[in-house]
């Protein structure tokens, strides 16, 4: 999974992406295509808002619609315990083309932390 | 070892190959012709699987017919140690190889066999060798026991583990399940599946389990995408399937599937086991991050 963000974002690989997010919403589908097509920016908060909502207890989803989200704390408000926190990573790792160690995950407790770690990534790699 | 007939099949050879095949089909003689005049593989399975129906009890040809790679030499067709040597002359002599009994040892089921014999004339490396489990190993390695063990025995691969669970009909929970009518729980199914890939996780060889796991913290976490699609009862053998998608400890990720001879019965598009191994590395969980375990065991 090393650095596939930059290997060439091909036909397959669109359809393994489409594959690995299909329990996601259209819309975070699209965008982390269109992330992995033209790595714009703008796409990484629909993508996480998105791998967030799946792996949801369904009854706290509509959290996530609420304003000012991004104080929401993952575990407290969004239900989101440590291995499920991995679980996500996974799928981060293979939508966004990105690898994450577990161990960089320590401190992050807010929607907000998410956003601004993975957007550090995206940079990065 | 396979040396390809370069002369051409003179009358006399043609002789006694239709000889050597005068039982079997005459769709099996016109492969193992061609075969021999072109060196073509293309037909080479018609002649192997001809040769197999040969010897075949009457009454279970049409499960030969019927198809599917996973069928089993043994269980499903009930070729014996004997007649499985009577196959191997009979293939030798009509496709001119040599067979080792080594390499015999590995080919459980119709696909073992087609891939073989196609690596074999195709001159491409034998696929990898599987790992046989008995079932007292498994008893002995995972942390179901019976009566809720539901895998039997398997064959584990790099990137895939096949197991073996038959319905014996005296299980505990068929008494409710249900009333006069037993009928194999599909918790049970998915229970079977993640069963196979706890072995999986305990035994197989794979670069990203770095470490020895410990078969008390392996537990079931997620499944997703589940069918299931035939109903299972006592006498039938079920075939069990997990692949591995993605490890990386703690989690390790599956697809898997059932099959009752060449009937689907199941699937999980998504299995996914929590692990840790058993030299707990490095300070990774300082921050509590594995271990916050909310789900059930598996079993």
């Amino acid at each position: 999974m090393s650095n596939s963000s930059a290997a060439a974002f091909n036909a397959e690989a669109e359809q393994t992406l489409r594959e690995s997010l299909k329990r996601c919403s259209p819309a975070t589908i699209e965008a982390a295509v269109k992330f992995r097509q033209t790595g714009d920016p703008a796409q990484i908060n629909t993508i996480i808002l998105g791998l967030l909502e799946r792996f949801m207890d369904p009854d706290l989803r509509p959290k996530l619609l609420e304003p000012n989200i991004d104080d929401l704390n993952i575990l407290s408000d969004l239900g989101i315990d440590s291995l499920t926190m991995v679980e996500m990573v996974m799928l981060v790792e293979e939508s966004l083309g990105l690898t994450v160690d577990n161990n960089e995950l320590r401190g992050i407790k807010t929607i907000g932390d998410i956003k601004r770690f993975v957007a550090g990534k995206a940079k990065t790699q | 070892m396979f040396e390809p007939v370069s002369n051409p099949l003179t009358p006399e050879a043609e002789q006694n190959l239709r000889e050597l095949l005068k039982r079997c089909s005459p769709e099996t003689v016109a492969a193992a012709l061609h075969f021999r005049t072109t060196n073509d593989p293309a037909g080479v399975d018609i002649v192997v699987l001809g040769i197999i129906e040969r010897f075949l009890d009457p009454e279970v040809r049409p499960r030969l017919r019927a198809g599917g790679d996973g069928l089993r030499i043994f269980d499903d067709l009930g070729i014996d140690s004997l007649t499985m040597v009577e196959v191997v002359m009979m293939v030798e002599e009509v496709l001119q190889i040599k067979i080792n009994n080594e390499e015999l040892r590995d080919l459980r089921t119709i696909g073992d066999i087609k891939v073989y014999i196609n690596c074999r004339l195709k001159g491409l490396p034998l696929p990898e060798r599987p790992v046989y489990v008995h079932v007292a190993e498994i008893v002995a390695l995972l942390p179901q026991q019976p009566p809720f063990l539901f895998v039997q025995e398997a064959t584990l691969r790099t990137d895939e583990a096949r197991g073996v669970y038959k319905i014996a009909g005296d299980e505990f929970f068929l008494e409710g399940h249900f009333k006069n009518n037993p009928v194999l729980p599909a918790s049970i199914m998915l229970e079977a599946l993640g069963q196979l890939a706890v072995l999986y996780l305990l035994k197989a060889k794979r670069a990203e389990l770095t470490s020895p796991v410990n078969p008390a913290k392996i537990f079931f976490t997620a499944c997703d995408g589940v069918r299931c699609q035939r109903v299972c009862r006592p006498g039938d053998i079920l075939t069990l399937v997990v692949k591995p998608k993605r490890i990386k400890h703690p989690l390790g990720r599956f697809q898997g599937h059932i099959t009752c001879g060449t009937e689907r019965v199941a699937y999980a598009e998504e299995i996914t086991l929590t692990f840790d191994y058993l030299a707990t590395e490095a300070p990774a969980s300082s921050d509590g991050q594995p271990e916050n375990i909310t789900s059930a065991q598996t079993g």
